[in-house]
């Protein structure tokens, strides 16, 4: 599988029984049927015959939420229309623990509009959707002559989720907030509203020190411990009304390519992120705010989760190796020892992107999205993007040389 | 190798060891300089390891491809891409107006505008005072090269790692600069490890007293050690030492500590060492201490110039210039080595 990796193609993803059975077993199913899970989609796991999941998802927008705290219920993009609650003038809050607080307001409306919203998707279904084919092959439906549409099917689970949208985006917008504002106080809340405002220009001073201020994916306690916060929080809340409305959604952080649209209606956040471009990816770390290499990501992957909560679903991890990290047979060996250790993590899913010479000649082409590509030479360590043009070329030349 | 050149080097290595500015007395007591820790490692010891760079060495390679690596007091580095100057940035001129100097950009326009920096006057500062300055650039253009640890500070970081040291047979490769420079302090730091389950390794030189060696490897599991030549003068003349203190030390260790794993290296240099005779030399050297039965394996590394940004950054010039090390070469080498029956692990690709 190492060998397969190392060829650069992306595939396999992996799947993590760690994580996934006993998240089964915890939502009623039987040993062997969680073990036989198949993977749907880009990253769940579904159990045949016991999962009667079929309605779609939602994706909440938590940037916007956080852009709701510094416009006081509003958003750039919609003017004086107010979307989310009015919780007060950004400038006014005394303490980050206040506008924490703040942003956790908003964050559980959205995700009560959310429940009503699919609240409603559910009834609607029952009564307008019918799948006579696909109830036919499922075994609980069959056996209790019901249509896979409806609600309650005796025997089934429900493995409903909701998509947290912007993790990293939010972490790191409220961790350079508590340092910059609230520690340090190299900044104001009034500076910083401001410079959003503008999208930056003018204030790209401050657009560096929010950028490099502590950020999730890099093992830092400091910012990770916001997201353990959001995710506990968020789980809270759908433990709290699955039951009460008959409806389950559980959180996962797998947005395909969605982080690019909802992007386009966020403006500028207080991570140094500007207007309308995309948002975070899943549970990887904000575009280039990563600098401490793959170790670091996966232990504030694991950081940011609550084991101690079932109401999670996947989370989608995407990891970018340059050649000389995996060279050789030494190199086959510590990807495997790597991979044993996501295991260990008990993450739900990693996918490896290992670079081949085409793709290091797309980073010299587009630095910002390759911004945390490290190369790894004995004694000695950079990233790719900050080496010059020619010496990127000399390290590509070496790849031919050295890898496989 | 240009005699010119030697006396650069050593000119360097004096004024590096001379304490200047007040950077030692205030820092915190057993404590080291430390410019870098660097997460999942793989090219410097068993598994993924996590390496703890000490400030400081005695030798001045002009290969060297940590240049920040080699004096012992703090410093800064400043990257030029990074600046954000001409957008109308001045924190670091507010925080030492002595240490910066402003370049304007073509005919008063500013948006090319630029700062070239003091070294006599950073050199000068204190600890806090060079701190200070490098933090107060919001872009990391200028970064601080060194910040004085304390042993459980640094181990506090690297037990972070733990996870993928028990999967992997990692755990801590304290590296340099010199590791040996910092005597009291490595022992310290190694025992330290110790005592909480990680194991250790260093990257040497080998330029130091054998004492420093002999009490750091009572901590040791593992030694990756350089041996650059077996031709004294050449050796002297590149880097400012000749080899007889480390081929005596490292003698010494395999005596000692003949169960200890020892990984020889050798980065093969253009001009210095890139000869298949010089690298026999030191295979039949290691073959003498006993060789796989005083547990030596051996890696040549293949010469690179990826350091020379930075010495761009430390307003240094690189010494080794554009040369180009011959591939072929090296692959001569390499299959020497490979049937030599010493050839490290990461030598093997997967198709050998």
């Amino acid at each position: 599988m190492a060998l397969t990796i190392k060829s650069g193609e992306g595939f396999p993803k992996l799947l993590n029984d760690e994580d996934v059975v006993p998240l089964l077993l915890s939502k009623g199913a039987k040993f062997d049927e969680a073990l036989d899970y198949s993977v749907s989609g880009c990253a769940e796991c579904r159990m045949p015959n016991r999962d009667t999941y079929t309605s779609p998802n939602a994706y909440i927008n938590f940037a916007a939420a956080l852009e709701m705290v510094m416009y006081n219920g509003r958003m750039l993009k919609y003017g004086d229309e107010v979307l989310g609650l009015e919780t007060g003038e950004f400038e006014d809050f005394q303490s980050f623990d206040d506008l924490f607080a703040a942003f956790l307001r908003q964050q559980n409306n959205l995700l009560k509009h959310a429940f009503i919203q699919q609240h409603e998707i559910i009834r609607l279904r029952a009564e307008h959707f019918a799948t006579p084919l696909g109830s036919m092959l499922q075994k609980l439906c069959r056996e209790s002559c019901i249509d896979l549409h409806q609600p309650k099917i005796p025997g089934g689970i429900d493995l409903g989720y909701l998509e947290y949208m912007g993790f990293a985006t939010v972490i790191d917008s409220l961790a350079a907030i508590k340092k910059l504002v609230f520690e340090e106080h190299v900044i104001s809340l009034h500076e910083l509203k401001e410079a959003c405002e503008h999208d930056f220009e003018g204030y790209e001073v401050i657009r560096q020190l929010l950028r490099n201020a502590p950020a999730y994916g890099n093992d830092d306690p400091y910012a990770d411990e916001i997201g353990k916060i959001l995710d506990r929080t968020a789980q809270e809340f759908t433990a709290k009304y699955s039951e009460q409305i008959g409806v389950h959604m559980d959180i996962r952080l797998v947005p395909f390519t969605s982080h690019v649209p909802f992007g386009k209606v966020v403006s500028a956040t207080p991570d140094g992120r500007r207007a309308f471009t995309p948002l975070s990816d899943g549970s990887s770390a904000a575009q280039g705010a990563d600098h401490e290499g793959p170790t670091a990501i996966l232990l504030s992957n694991y950081l940011t989760k609550n084991f101690d909560h079932n109401e999670h679903a996947g989370r989608l991890l995407n990891i970018k190796l340059s050649p000389g990290c995996v060279a050789g047979r030494e190199g086959t060996e510590k990807l495997v020892e790597f991979i044993e250790t996501w295991r260990d993590l008990k993450l739900w899913h990693v996918q490896f992107n290992v670079m081949n010479n085409e793709t290091l000649r797309e980073a010299q082409k587009h630095p910002e999205l390759y911004r945390n590509l490290i190369v790894r030479i004995a004694g000695y360590s950079a990233f790719f993007t900050e080496l010059s043009k020619d010496l990127q070329d000399e390290l590509i030349s070496r790849n031919e040389q050295e890898a496989f | 190798m240009q005699h010119a050149l030697t006396e650069r080097i050593l000119l360097d290595r004096e004024a590096s060891l001379r304490p200047t500015g007040e950077w030692r007395r205030l820092a915190p007591k057993n404590s080291a300089m430390v410019f870098n820790i660097q997460h999942y490692s793989l090219h410097d010891g068993p598994g993924i390891r996590t390496i703890v760079f000490l400030k400081g060495c005695p030798l001045r390679c002009p290969w060297c491809s940590n240049p920040e690596s080699q004096r012992f007091g703090p410093e800064v580095s400043y990257v030029a891409d990074k600046c954000i100057a001409s957008m109308g940035c001045d924190r670091c001129a507010l925080a030492c107006p002595s240490a910066v100097h402003r370049v304007d950009g073509d005919a008063g326009v500013n948006d090319s505008a630029t700062i070239s920096l003091d070294r006599d006057v950073l050199d000068q500062l204190d600890l806090n005072a060079i701190t200070r300055f490098a933090k107060a650039c919001p872009s990391k253009a200028i970064t601080l090269e060194g910040r004085p640890m304390q042993i459980d500070e640094i181990l506090d970081i690297v037990e972070r790692d733990e996870v993928f040291f028990d999967r992997s047979g990692g755990g801590l490769t304290v590296s340099g600069g010199e590791p040996l420079a910092h005597r009291t302090f490595l022992t310290n730091l190694l025992a330290g490890a110790h005592e909480r389950g990680i194991t250790t390794a260093i990257e040497t030189c080998g330029y130091a007293p054998y004492a420093s060696l002999a009490s750091a490897a009572e901590h040791l599991d593992y030694v990756l050690f350089d041996i650059k030549s077996m031709d004294s003068a050449v050796h002297r003349e590149w880097t400012g030492y000749s080899n007889e203190r480390i081929l005596d030390n490292f003698t010494r260790l395999c005596a000692d500590h003949p169960e200890l794993p020892k990984l020889v290296r050798t980065p093969i240099i253009p001009g210095f060492n890139d000869s298949l005779e010089d690298i026999e030399a030191i295979v039949d050297f290691l073959h003498g201490l006993g060789g796989r039965e005083a547990n030596i394996t051996y890696q040549p590394l293949h010469y690179h110039r990826f350091g020379e940004g930075k010495y761009h950054a430390l307003d240094r010039d690189y010494p080794m210039g554009d040369i180009k090390l011959d591939d072929a070469l090296f692959n001569e080498i390499r299959d020497m080595v490979l049937a030599s029956g010493l050839a490290a692990d990461a030598l093997y690709k997967d198709s050998d």
